[in-house]
């Protein structure tokens, strides 16, 4: 037993704490942050204080601790608060601190229209991500208070980069456990419910068909309709959908069914949008933390300067 | 696109230097912890199909549908002043609110279910929703007609597979309505 539990937190190590560059970590800060920054920087939650409680159905540690509705004003106050520390911790500035106060008000803010009615499942992913990131070294690399570390200390930005490190590896993997686990739990949802049989071309053809009723015509488009005329094409799609959905869990553990599912999975929920306008972009926005920037970003250089090198031989 | 796709299938882990320092036992104790922590949650949100935000069971279209069944979805109608107008269906923020048309929609049919026919709660939820359309109206944020009363009708259609029938449901079934006595 000891030696299979020494094997197992050996296996575990070597998963979650295997060395990785702060440049990858930073970068996918600067570009989550940035983006949901950009998403819901018109956002606003003040109307939700003047919702009568009739409406009031409070969910999880709304019901459990009693939290309550802010007033409109602290609602505005918070929610400024909330964008000015997503942007600070997407550029790095008191990194630590924006990305606690982005945690604890998306906790809050995020969670306040789930009281009214139903819960969505767009945003949860935003809390999880925040939660990792807060507790990670995400401001070694990419983040003003780097600079300012190196300004300080007057170091050679070579000498100052920081080593490859597991602390800038786990931070990447629980963002991939995360998206995993919500494809993973769509996927077992519909086995669960329907079995194999979820893949019949009826099931879908008329998911695709009801979204032309629901909410006087919530989907943008009318491709569903034209998609439902074809049932092998229907199959493929459920199928596919299945796959994805199931296959999110073999991605975290294999580099080539990452760049095959995770390009997949983000074509997939541009099709939810387009086909039945339901929008989960937090969820494709997080996708970009399967991407090594830091690899792709070297590569790209490599082909910047060739090609330069290229032009300047030529002429 | 090849540099795109060649950069997937790389990782995101770095060759160990020799001189690597080892990880700090307390940062490593704090991402397990954090590591179980989703995975049981989401866990046992999806085992248990419940809903702890941001813990969810993401079962959205999982069950099976079938084009035999008819579709029944809930729908708010504003009540005009004016007899002669039909009924307006109420949607987009201007004339919903924060709440929007599905959340609307759902929290008045769990308000009917939860609460029953509990008068006085669905006469504020009528009159929230009577006052912010009036208030869309003269800040000129929608045109709709003046309205004296609203009801939540359950509105059912038989699918059809191009939704030619989209714009006319079938069966209407008013679950609740509030205004003057003789509209209703």
């Amino acid at each position: 037993l000891n030696a299979a539990l020494h094997a197992l937190g050996r296996s575990w190590d070597q998963y979650w704490f295997q060395p990785a560059s702060a440049s990858n970590l930073g970068f996918c800060r600067l570009l989550f942050l940035g983006l949901m920054f950009w998403l819901y920087r018109h956002a606003t939650f003040e109307a939700f204080a003047r919702v009568p409680e009739a409406f009031l159905f409070p969910h999880g540690y709304f019901a459990q601790f009693s939290v309550p509705i802010a007033s409109a004003d602290v609602l505005r106050a918070m929610a400024l608060l909330w964008k000015v520390s997503l942007a600070l911790g997407a550029v790095g500035i008191f990194t630590r601190a924006s990305l606690v106060l982005a945690l604890v008000l998306s906790v809050y803010l995020l969670g306040v229209p789930h009281n009214f009615g139903k819960i969505n499942h767009a945003d949860a992913v935003v809390v999880l991500v925040l939660l990792t990131l807060a507790l990670s070294r995400c401001a070694d690399a990419w983040s003003v208070d780097r600079l300012v570390r190196r300004f300080r200390s007057r170091s050679m930005p070579e000498r100052d980069r920081p080593a490859p490190s597991g602390r800038y590896g786990w931070p990447i993997r629980t963002v991939w456990l995360i998206v995993s686990l919500i494809f993973a739990s769509a996927g077992v949802a519909k086995l669960r419910a329907a079995g194999l049989a979820w893949v019949h071309p009826e099931n879908l053809t008329t998911i695709l068909v009801q979204h032309q009723y629901h909410y006087g015509g919530m989907a943008p488009t009318t491709w569903g309709l034209t998609i439902g005329q074809y049932p092998g094409v229907v199959v493929l799609l459920a199928t596919g959908t299945l796959l994805i959905e199931l296959g999110m869990i073999a991605a975290m553990f294999s580099p080539r069914v990452r760049a095959v599912l995770v390009p997949a999975a983000v074509m997939m929920l541009g099709g939810f949008s387009r086909l039945l306008g339901v929008t989960f972009t937090p969820l494709a926005v997080t996708c970009l933390f399967f991407v090594p920037w830091d690899r792709a970003g070297t590569r790209l250089l490599a082909h910047a300067w060739s090609a330069g090198r290229g032009h300047v031989r030529g002429t | 696109m090849r540099m795109a796709a060649d950069s997937m299938t790389t990782d995101t882990t770095t060759d160990i230097p020799p001189g690597a320092p080892p990880m700090p036992r307390r940062e490593k104790a704090v991402a397990t912890v954090l590591i179980l922590l989703i995975v049981i949650g989401s866990v046992v949100a999806s085992v248990a199909q419940r809903e702890y935000w941001p813990f969810l069971n993401y079962a959205m279209y999982a069950q099976y549908h079938s084009m035999r069944r008819p579709l029944v979805n809930m729908r708010l109608y504003g009540i005009p002043l004016d007899p002669r107008l039909p009924d307006v269906h109420l949607r987009g923020s201007a004339q919903t609110g924060p709440l929007g048309e599905s959340r609307l929609n759902e929290a008045l049919a769990r308000m009917v279910s939860t609460h029953g026919r509990d008068a006085s709660r669905l006469a504020e939820a009528a009159r929230y929703i009577l006052d912010h359309y009036e208030r869309g109206q003269l800040t000129g944020r929608h045109d709709g007609p003046k309205l004296v009363g609203i009801r939540l009708v359950a509105v059912q259609w038989q699918l059809d597979p191009m939704a030619r029938n989209a714009g006319e449901p079938g069966v209407r079934t008013q679950v609740f309505a509030y205004g003057p006595r003789e509209r209703l």
